[in-house]
């Protein structure tokens, strides 16, 4: 099986849907998604904070689902992205229509530096998109205690300015 | 790659006023603007001073150190010299603009002054003096800029500059309200290269009639960083960048002992193992550029992993080799790992059938 693997391996390109554009992305080399949204696709909304996954200023969305594109391989993706720039929408008057997040970001002047401020969008645009009525009670997350490592139970959100 | 630059300034040319501050004026016109040298060496202003006697328009050269633009579309773009870093110093400084210009808060955007000529502002950004520092100039250049347009809006309204009121960056002749005229239009309209420069700085608001100065007002760079629009430094992508990295030893006290470029790999032209790329030469990928960093770092000093507390060994376990993997080797290797661009290793190494289709092993977070 590995043998016929390897005959039939080859470069390709990948197709990849980034806020409803699709782009033509080479899979080769194997590098992180965010590396391709920020250096190939100009996409530097997104931005690069710890490259290790912890910090979360590269969260975008894949399927819905906030993922840490700085951890991803890109030939991992399967799915729709959708970065910060893709967050709010367009109107037909050229307008500029705010994420529900957005706006509450505005009108509570929320960041200092908003380095990460993209990636805390994100997540929480992803989790109120399955909480549409969260409750803010911490002890409901008591199961995943039990099952996540301990640095997982950090802030998911970490902005050092 | 793909290249991203910031605003730049529409002013070519600049001609020095007597009391020291530059006019510009745009390449295509429809663009004017007053800039002020903040910061600048005693001996440079006093130059300045000298070629004021007889400057004309491109006798300077140079941007000064902060400016104000006009468009045609009654906007200000305020070229900022101060380094933004979240402290908000360009909405503290836009603040201090619109006031002495009389605009409101929508019409001011803020941008970095470009530093392609050199530093901008010799006294930097730091210690909390941005405000202080740049209060008096930016009011004063501000303010004349204010007094430029009103004198050019009284000629174009025919009524005399004492009888026009301004608001939002309309000047209204105060006993006819038809009578009005926007900046925008003064500045698309009016023959700037003969524009009268005032002698006299004019009077600065008192702090009483402040609207902007000591109020809460909201970031004026927000909406672009909310929308992930807004450029960084790290965000820049310019031709021919070149990158740097800090590399470190993975050993304590550590020093290093050579550093050398690495021989970037190349792919065999034909591999056995891949009849697919027979006689295909290696393609690297145009966009994927900074990523190909290749670089051998080699340390010496003591390992890791002797004379360490096993608290200090588990805090350090991410960086140390396999067991198997031979002492001397590690050091090299897993630095090598550690500080250049892991992801390509996979030319390094034997591939595997699902080498890019996992996540890479390398990609580990230290322990806690």
């Amino acid at each position: 099986m590995i043998a016929i693997y390897y005959l039939t391996w080859d470069w390709k390109n990948m197709k990849l849907r980034i806020n409803g554009t699709e782009y033509d992305i080479a899979e080769e080399p194997p590098r992180p998604l965010l590396w391709v949204l920020r250096d190939e696709l100009g996409l530097t909304g997104t931005k690069f904070g710890c490259g290790a996954g912890f910090c979360g200023s590269c969260t975008v969305h894949i399927d819905g689902e906030a993922v840490r594109s700085c951890v991803t391989p890109l030939t991992t993706v399967a799915g729709e992205i959708r970065t910060i720039e893709g967050l709010s929408l367009m109107a037909e008057d050229g307008t500029i229509q705010l994420h529900p997040v957005q706006q509450a970001f505005l009108e509570d002047q929320v960041p200092q530096c908003s380095w990460c401020m993209s990636g805390q969008m994100m997540t929480a645009a992803a989790f109120l998109a399955k909480n549409p009525a969260p409750t803010g009670d911490r002890n409901r997350r008591s199961d995943e205690r039990k099952l996540l490592p301990l640095w997982l139970l950090l802030p998911r959100e970490k902005c050092s300015c | 790659m793909t290249t991203q630059q910031p605003p730049q300034s529409n002013v070519k040319k600049w001609r020095i006023s007597r009391r020291g501050f530059l006019i510009g004026l745009g390449a295509t016109a429809a663009v004017v603007a007053v800039g002020v040298p903040i910061g600048l060496p005693r001996a440079r202003l006093a130059i300045a001073n000298l070629v004021a006697e007889g400057g004309s328009f491109g006798s300077i050269d140079a941007p000064p150190t902060s400016w104000f633009e006009i468009s045609a579309d009654n906007r200000i773009r305020f070229f900022n010299p101060k380094v933004e870093m979240g402290q908000g110093v360009n909405t503290s400084l836009a603040q201090i603009a619109a006031e002495e210009l009389e605009v409101d808060w929508e019409q001011i955007e803020v941008v970095s002054a470009s530093t392609a000529r050199g530093i901008n502002d010799s006294m930097g950004t730091g210690n909390s003096t941005s405000v202080s520092s740049t209060f008096t100039p930016i009011r004063q250049a501000a303010a004349t800029l204010r007094e430029l347009l009103r004198s050019e809006a009284a000629k174009l309204l025919g009524v005399p500059a004492a009888s026009l009121t301004v608001a939002s960056g309309v000047f209204t002749a105060n006993n006819d309200p038809s009578k009005s005229i926007t900046y925008g239009q003064i500045v698309a309209q009016a023959d700037v290269a003969n524009w009268e420069i005032p002698e006299e700085a004019p009077a600065l608001k008192p702090a009483s009639e402040f609207r902007f100065v000591g109020k809460s007002t909201p970031r004026v760079d927000f909406e672009s960083k909310l929308t992930g629009k807004a450029l960084y430094g790290y965000d820049m992508r310019l031709p021919n960048m070149l990158y740097g990295a800090v590399a470190r030893p993975n050993t304590i006290e550590g020093k290093l002992a050579s550093a050398a470029p690495a021989k970037r790999p190349t792919a065999p032209a034909w591999s056995p193992w891949w009849p697919k790329t027979i006689l295909r030469a290696w393609r690297p990928n145009p966009g994927c550029k900074r990523t190909r960093v290749w670089a051998i770092w080699i340390w010496h000093g003591k390992t890791a992993v002797s004379g360490s507390s096993p608290k200090l060994m588990k805090s350090l376990r991410w960086a140390t080799a396999p067991a198997w993997w031979p002492k001397k080797m590690a050091t090299s290797a897993i630095c090598w790992m550690a500080t250049c661009s892991p992801l390509n290793s996979a030319r390094r190494w034997p591939p595997t059938p699902t080498w890019n289709r996992t996540p890479p092993w390398w990609m580990c977070r230290p322990t806690r």
